[in-house]
């Protein structure tokens, strides 16, 4: 096996890297501010909103990513909204990851102590200041090594954009080895850069884990 | 109770409260006078907690209504803020909240509810641990301080809202023997300078010193109230006496194994 044939590509590689890593974190972001926001409102809401968001949170985690993106994208498309495929791919995996991130933080919020809110209340504050300053904060340590391994997921996940062209790191594998006739080479070092992105996180996990389970015993550490 | 007092602060008229088809309130009625210290006891699921609860309307009652101040608890018409403000609450975990300084757990209520500006509300919260004798954990978490030093934080938190009410929910069940005095000086203290307490506790010794009106529940109804020297040695109803003397046996199998404990740790 020959990898010196990928060279000249190296700038190339380079750049549909970032364009991964850029597609990831946008879709963290915007996965992150819809996830909370689903969360909060089905801490806070009614019964009403609460069943209405379990139903989208639902269909949102029971459909394939990519048929999610082919529906933002094409479907869009056929209400005469052109998507770019950098955008289409962005929508699909906040989305998606606003189902799972929303769960993430609602299971941490309603893991803490009910007299938390309770006491809140009892001093008249509201019970958005509650969940936001009071119990968010306490499920932090919950919450963070959920997140991280989420977002391995969504590196990978990422991938999908190259239904719709984007020339992000696979379809970039993909464009190489059909110009050169190399697949396996180019596949390799497409793996091996994923591998390279998603691996240092993965071991950040129970690194962090442990250092929140331990300083949650003296909790003050985390907040200050 | 006389009328010489004006108005009750607290009217409870025909408190039902079912969870299911578990019915904890059974039709309560009871008014309690400004100043009064009114103590609760009951076995446990008699619904004296459950009472507490819908006072300051963390619970909704199923019938009936209870006016605090003028103010009909659950009322669209009435503030819950406003409401809350005026009822102080102090539970039997403390619930200090956890991630925050022991002087920002007094202090936040004053800064988000009253809109007190923070140097006042600090400065005022600090006075307030002073009262409870503990300005020193001012800077401290509440995980770092003992369960009694929490609980008194608890109740300088509550305090700072200036309440006209304070409800005390069985504040020193969860303590350690020897730190339960600590707490009842403090909440001494609060009754001798008037204010209105409605406790939830088994301290009969607490009880006996500080209560103008000791009341009884037992499955959702006030089987007998009266004051304390007289319903504690004279109780009238089989099931207040049945109660009392399972009480009283327990307290003195508790004085027996804890020895000095509670007694000795109050000056008082």
């Amino acid at each position: 096996m020959d990898f010196a044939f990928l060279f000249p590509y190296i700038p190339l590689l380079a750049k549909a890297t970032l364009t991964t890593i850029a597609l990831s974190i946008a879709s963290l972001i915007g996965g992150g501010l819809l996830g909370l926001t689903i969360a909060l409102a089905r801490v806070l809401g009614g019964q009403g909103t609460n069943a209405v968001l379990a139903v989208v949170v639902d269909v949102v985690r029971m459909v394939p990513l990519l048929v999610q993106l082919l529906i933002w994208y094409l479907g869009l498309n056929a209400f005469g909204i052109r998507l770019d495929p950098f955008a289409a791919s962005v929508i699909a995996l906040s989305v998606n990851a606003s189902g799972f991130i929303s769960e993430i933080v609602r299971g941490a919020v309603l893991s803490i102590a009910r007299g938390q809110r309770e006491a809140a209340l009892s001093v008249g504050l509201t019970p958005i200041f509650s969940v936001l300053n009071i119990e968010i904060p306490q499920a932090i340590p919950a919450i963070t090594p959920a997140l991280i391994g989420y977002y391995i997921g969504l590196i990978k996940d990422t991938s999908i954009a190259y239904i719709v062209g984007l020339l992000e790191l696979t379809r970039m594998g993909s464009y190489i080895a059909n110009e050169k006739f190399r697949p396996i080479e180019t596949f390799i070092v497409v793996a091996a850069i994923y591998f390279m992105l998603c691996f240092p996180l993965s071991r950040l996990v129970p690194l962090i884990d442990r250092r929140m389970r331990q300083v949650g015993l003296a909790q003050e550490k985390l907040f200050v | 109770m006389s009328d010489a007092a004006g108005t009750s602060i607290i009217r409870i008229e025909d408190a039902t409260k079912s969870f299911g088809a578990n019915e904890v309130l059974k039709g309560l009625n009871l008014e309690i006078w400004p100043g009064e210290k009114v103590v609760m006891i009951g076995a446990s699921g008699s619904g004296k907690s459950t009472l507490l609860r819908c006072i300051n309307g963390l619970e909704r009652l199923s019938s009936g209504r209870i006016v605090v101040d003028g103010m009909v608890v659950g009322d669209p018409q009435t503030s819950v803020t406003r409401l809350r403000s005026e009822v102080g609450m102090v539970f039997q975990q403390f619930n200090l909240f956890l991630n925050k300084t022991v002087l920002d757990n007094v202090a936040l209520g004053p800064i988000h509810v009253r809109k007190v500006p923070k140097a006042a509300a600090y400065a005022e919260a600090m006075q307030l641990l002073s009262r409870v004798g503990l300005p020193e954990k001012a800077k401290e978490h509440p995980s770092r301080l003992s369960g009694g030093q929490q609980q008194r934080v608890a109740i300088a938190r509550a305090l700072a809202m200036h309440p006209k009410v304070m409800l005390f929910d069985e504040p020193t069940s969860a303590l350690d023997p020897e730190l339960v005095g600590e707490v009842l000086e403090v909440m001494r203290n609060l009754a001798r300078e008037g204010m209105t307490m409605v406790v939830v506790t088994h301290e009969l010794a607490f009880a006996e010193d500080v209560a103008d009106v000791v009341i009884v529940l037992d499955q959702g109804v006030i089987v007998e109230q009266g004051p304390p020297s007289k319903l504690f040695r004279n109780p009238e109803t089989p099931r207040a006496r049945a109660f009392l003397s399972t009480l009283l046996d327990r307290s003195v199998r508790h004085e027996t194994v804890a020895g000095a404990g509670s007694a000795g740790a109050g000056p008082s």
